[in-house]
């Protein structure tokens, strides 16, 4: 088993003020790769954010509404 | 910073490989069909299976409530709307209340965007120098107004821009007005904007059609994006 941080993209650089919008998981549900997480925004600009890997929702490191930075770990998966 | 094309044209002499993008045009069309086939787009895109494109289409009377949308940008009851043949849809991309119809050029690119511009802020920029070099093409002063986005000439907003990015693939984009009825934007505050207005391009004495003004688009976005647009297959038949 190993544990995968689910990041903020570096793509959202430049982007001021990201907030997480919305989780499509929960603690415990099990993902794919590739798969929608979590959505966050900025003025203009929403971004959907993909699981870096198959396994289980271990946690949510933050909470829809907060304010998040580019490379800030907002989740952590476990993997088999 | 990773960015491609916005700037100076690259050199003829040397080699440069474009990226291709294939843009449709879905004509004038209700809005949930030309969403129906941007998202049809955007699968094809973001898995590898279609080259990056571009779609056009001018929409029926139709106002988008983005991500951000408050209750307060819609200055007109429900019923007025649709009393007035404007139907209203929530969106996935960021931004506030957006009204499109007739005689406005809906442009919603879909590209895998890092491979033009390193992060998604620039790509928004790059969406708006598209226009402003749209806008110089006719002798118009477009421009950016700071923490605002969009494109604006002297009495308003010319272009909105809202993205959203999944699976590393873009959708929605930007409007541009090109000649368009002014009724139906009193049943919105444009993008959340009070004490802002809109303006269009015929407002300026440019009077182009839809159509032409996406083939001047066309134009710009090649030279941004250092890209070669080419025709994909006919969605739906031409409005012209």
């Amino acid at each position: 088993m190993a544990l995968v941080n689910v990041l903020v993209p570096d793509y959202a650089e430049g982007a001021k003020s990201i907030k997480l919008r919305e989780w499509y998981v929960e603690v415990g549900e099990t993902v794919a790769e590739g798969q929608e997480l979590a959505e966050a925004a900025t003025d203009k600009i929403s971004i959907y954010i993909e699981s870096p890997a198959s396994g289980v929702i271990k946690e949510l490191l933050a909470e829809p509404g907060d304010r998040v930075a580019v490379g800030q770990i907002i989740a952590v998966i476990e993997t088999q | 910073m990773t960015l491609r094309g916005l700037g100076a044209s690259p050199p003829s002499s040397l080699f440069y490989s474009m990226n291709l993008i294939n843009w449709y045009d879905a004509g004038f069309c209700d809005y949930d069909s030309a969403l129906f086939f941007q998202q049809r787009l955007h699968a094809g895109v973001a898995c590898g299976d279609l080259h990056d494109s571009v779609l056009f289409q001018e929409n029926q009377p139709v106002i988008t409530l983005g991500r951000d949308a408050k209750q307060s940008s819609l200055l007109w009851s429900a019923q007025r709307i649709a009393d007035a043949g404007i139907i209203l849809r929530q969106v996935e991309r960021g931004g506030d209340a957006t009204y499109h119809g007739p005689g406005i050029l809906v442009i919603s690119p879909i590209l895998r965007f890092l491979d033009y511009a390193s992060n998604v802020h620039l790509y928004l920029r790059m969406l708006e120098e598209t226009v402003i070099r749209q806008c110089a093409a006719y002798g118009l002063h477009g421009f950016r107004k700071n923490g605002k986005s969009g494109v604006w000439l002297d009495d308003g907003k010319l272009s909105a821009v809202g993205v959203a990015v999944s699976r590393s693939a873009t959708m929605h984009g930007l409007s541009l007005n090109v000649n368009p009825e002014w009724t139906h934007f009193s049943a919105i505050v444009p993008c959340g904007l009070v004490g802002e207005g809109v303006t269009s391009l015929a407002t300026h004495g440019v009077y182009k059609t839809v159509k032409h003004a996406r083939d001047d688009f066309l134009a710009a976005l090649s030279e941004v994006f250092g890209a070669k647009l080419l025709p994909g297959t006919p969605v739906t038949q031409e409005k012209e």
